[in-house]
């Protein structure tokens, strides 16, 4: 995390300093937390890696199936199925989602199913 | 108009400052005195911290067979030498790596080979003088597993094996030879599981000693984290050539022997 | 000492570094909001136009089109390595694996600079071209990729690579040995010198390997493979060895370090390798596959450590020795993640968005990186390794669990579906980077 550190009066520069690091360790406790929705930015950021199978917003059609568009529940549904092992035949999606909690596939469920197929 | 030294740098260098007194201290009390071991080979001396060096990676991905190396630029009085290296793995299951013993013809103490290390963790070589003298230096090692390098079997190689030594067939005198030795073995460490669930037993390689013209030239005790199909390079400074024998020897008892000459003049 | 916020005129870096104190904002730890109404809202500057340099240039202009984004890139087309093996082994032309920059003009307004990026003043936040033009940057990412490192291998030098051609950068070097394959005699040897990690593509040579030995299946089926390694273990190992045994039987010989394998000599001239105990190979044609290091401008940007490489910050892929500067890619140390395009790509993603959050005073998201590298043993046989990656404790590691490779013993079928995903993740990786498919 950036964080914009206010410059400290010379002669307190250690106590600042050691303030500092501990309201930066604190605010990181806080983000751990799973109660906030994802920004935006974050999702893309979540989003990001499926770009490089699925086009760029999921959108690319091919071998690979875009996913854009595609209704949320399905797509959560079949992610989750990828991670519990219980699509015949597959070959790598399975490994992929494993690696991602439930919520975080809930939320690029949602998040391609927002995006126009084109 | 003078520009007086701004805030920022002023405390840029009173944090340098801070930073440059504390480093010392935490050399001194070096990782050495933490592993019993270590500091047994220390003793009561306070080993210098400067001139024996460790070339390891900063990260490895693959703890199997990470390359090591040691090299010294240290003062040595004029009839001192080198006698003893000790490499210690503090995060290996015993930390033993291996013991260097080096002879009056060991006139350059650079040592190459490779090691399992089991996990992340620092690595701690540690040596001493015919006179007495200590050294020790330590190096983190980031061991990470890269999923590209995931193996599928491995093969078995038969143990003592196929012997290889690099060695100059002449060399002036006083001049330093780079020795490159090789041999097959798996070195098993006895902590394995076999792929039907029994232990494999422990099957190393624990000597191997060079002589040259009937003189021990260089001698090493070797434990369980060196890796299979140990490599040992070292240097050897001869005042006479002659025949140069290399041999290992394993628990079992066997050993393997490979010769070689060496023409001094 | 007056604030400057605006872009008139000086910079406020100009103002700064007149009183006396150059790198007052980095030691502050972030950097102020700069839009400020209808100005650009940051100049980022992009050096390298691959995987990395392209997808951070994009997805910059994605996050925020007024930042002001300018990639200098030498090539005005990029020829990939990812598939350039498969054009070695006549699956594809040349041409499949080229991409241009149009669509980064065009559709996102990218500045492209078709010049070398030949120095960096990480105080003076400014790039110098070879063009003689100058960049000056908010925040500058570097996408370098690797260079050879002709330092290395006793004999293998620029000239050497002329007639023992590397191919670790594709182009010329990756037709030059196309040529010399088609020219060679069968019943010959092609002789390929595989270099210890770290280095590009973990599982490219034995790709290579793979796909020359299917050439010689079809056209010169008396030819061998001999790769000469100077490790005990490769990128999926197991399943190569497998596969090379089931569709070339035993064309492909390979020999690792432990049983010498590891050539620290070469003869260009004759076509000849010498290993660390003295063996010799005599090739017919020989690929020497060198050690590396980040690209050079790594080096003058001041962001190299002494392995060659360029240590990161794990969340922003900000150098950890200069600040203000990103480095995506091959040239960094970003294990366990390993140096591939796909790596490239995820990471020059990451970073976009860490240079868009800070441009404009917001927390950069939390980081996720996956990685998946397709490799091709023959025309309907794919294998694949995958790993999905996260910060934790301050380094990036592999999520457990997640990741891993092919079966082994997986039917043809499964194969044959690896193979057209490889080709999926081509077209897609490659329209999500540039913006065009192949």
């Amino acid at each position: 995390m950036t964080r914009a550190i206010q410059p400290p009066t010379p002669t307190a520069w250690l106590s600042t300093l050691l303030l500092s690091i501990g309201l930066v360790q604190a605010s990181l406790a806080e983000d751990t937390s799973t109660d906030e929705p994802y920004s935006s930015q974050q999702l893309a950021v979540l989003a990001g890696n499926c770009a490089s199978c699925h086009g760029t917003d999921g959108r690319l059609a091919g071998a690979v199936p875009a996913i854009a568009g595609r209704p949320a529940s399905a797509l959560e549904s079949r992610l989750l199925s990828f991670k519990r092992d219980e699509i015949a035949d597959t070959t790598i999606m399975d490994r992929i989602a494993k690696g991602y909690s439930d919520e975080e596939l809930a939320a690029l469920a949602t998040h391609f199913a927002s995006i126009d197929k084109q | 108009m003078p520009t007086p030294l701004p805030a920022i740098t002023r405390r840029r260098l009173i944090i340098s400052i801070g930073l440059l007194v504390i480093s010392p201290l935490a050399l001194a009390d070096g990782p050495w005195l933490r592993l019993e071991a270590a500091s047994n080979i220390v003793g009561d001396t306070q080993p210098n911290t400067a001139g024996l060096h460790l070339d390891l990676p900063h990260v490895s991905e693959d703890g199997s067979a990470v390359p090591l190396g040691l090299s010294f630029d240290g003062t040595l009085g004029e009839d001192d030498y080198l006698t003893d290296i000790h490499l210690f793995a503090t995060g290996n299951p015993n930390p033993e790596i291996a013991v260097f013993h080096l002879t009056p013809m060991g006139g350059l103490p650079e040592i190459s080979t490779r090691v399992r290390l089991n996990e992340t963790q620092e690595v701690i070589a540690v040596a001493r003088s015919h006179r007495g003298e200590t050294f020790a230096t330590s190096r983190e090692v980031r061991i990470t597993v890269s999923g590209c390098l995931m193996r599928g079997n491995d093969d078995q190689p038969a143990a003592l094996s196929y012997p290889r030594v690099s060695a100059p067939s002449h060399l002036a005198p006083g001049e330093a030879g780079e020795i490159r030795t090789l041999i097959n073995h798996p070195m098993e460490t006895g902590l394995r599981e076999g792929p039907n669930g029994n232990t494999l037993p422990r099957h190393i390689i624990e000597h191997f000693r060079v002589t040259l013209a009937g003189e021990t030239a260089f001698e090493a005790e070797l434990h369980r984290s060196i890796s299979a199909n140990p490599y040992l390079r070292f240097h050897l400074t001869p005042t006479q050539g002659g025949e140069l024998v290399i041999e290992w020897q394993d628990d079992s008892g066997e050993s393997a022997i490979h010769r070689t000459a060496i023409d001094v003049g | 000492m007056s604030q400057d916020n605006g872009r008139s005129g000086l910079t406020r870096r100009q103002l700064i570094q007149g009183m006396g104190a150059a790198s007052t904002l980095p030691l502050l730890g972030g950097v102020a909001p700069f839009a400020i109404g209808n100005q650009s809202a940051g100049r980022v500057v992009v050096i390298g136009g691959g995987f990395g340099g392209a997808t951070a240039a994009k997805y910059l202009k994605r996050a925020n089109p007024a930042i002001d984004v300018t990639m200098v890139e030498p090539a005005e087309v990029f020829y990939t390595c990812p598939f350039s093996n498969l054009f070695l082994g006549g699956l594809r032309e040349l041409n499949a694996i080229a991409h241009g920059y149009d669509e980064l003009r065009g559709r996102y307004g990218v500045k492209v600079i078709h010049a070398m990026a030949e120095d960096v003043d990480p105080d003076g936040h400014r790039v110098s071209l070879s063009n003689s033009d100058t960049l000056d940057y908010d925040r500058l990412v570097l996408s370098p990729g690797i260079d050879i490192r002709w330092d290395a291998l006793e004999g293998y030098d620029e000239a050497a690579a002329e007639k023992a051609p590397h191919s670790w950068k594709a182009g010329p070097q990756t037709e030059l040995l196309k040529r010399q394959l088609e020219g060679m005699d069968d019943g010959g040897t092609f002789v390929m010198v595989a270099p210890e990690n770290p280095f590009r593509c973990p599982p490219g040579p034995y790709e290579r390997a793979s796909m020359v030995a299917h050439y010689f299946t079809q056209h010169k089926p008396n030819a061998k493979v001999l790769i000469l390694d100077a490790k005990d273990n490769f990128s999926k190992q197991g399943l190569f060895t497998a596969g090379w045994e089931q569709l070339y039987g035993d064309r492909i010989e390979w020999v690792g370090l432990s049983n010498d394998g590891r050539v620290t000599r070469v003869d260009a001239n004759n076509l000849e390798v010498e290993t660390e105990f003295g063996t010799r190979h005599q090739a017919d044609v020989l690929n020497v596959i060198p050690p590396q290091k980040a690209g050079w401008i790594a080096d003058r940007a001041g962001v190299t450590d002494d392995s060659g490489w360029v240590p990161v910050k794990a969340e922003t892929f900000e150098s950890q020795r200069v600040n203000d500067i990103h480095v995506v890619g091959d040239a960094t140390v970003a294990t366990p993640m390993p140096k591939s395009g796909f790596c490239a790509n995820a990471q020059a993603k990451v970073v976009a968005a860490a240079i868009a959050a800070t441009l404009e005073g917001s927390t950069a998201p939390d980081p996720y990186w996956a990685n998946t590298c397709y490799s091709l043993i023959g025309p309907e046989y794919g294998i694949s390794v995958a790993g999905v990656y996260r910060v934790q404790d301050g380094v990036i590691a592999s999520v457990e669990g997640a990741g891993g490779l092919s079966p082994t013993d997986a039917p043809e079928a499964t194969r044959a579906l690896e193979a057209e995903y490889a080709v999926g993740w081509y077209n897609a990786i490659c329209q999500d980077t540039w913006g065009t498919e192949a």
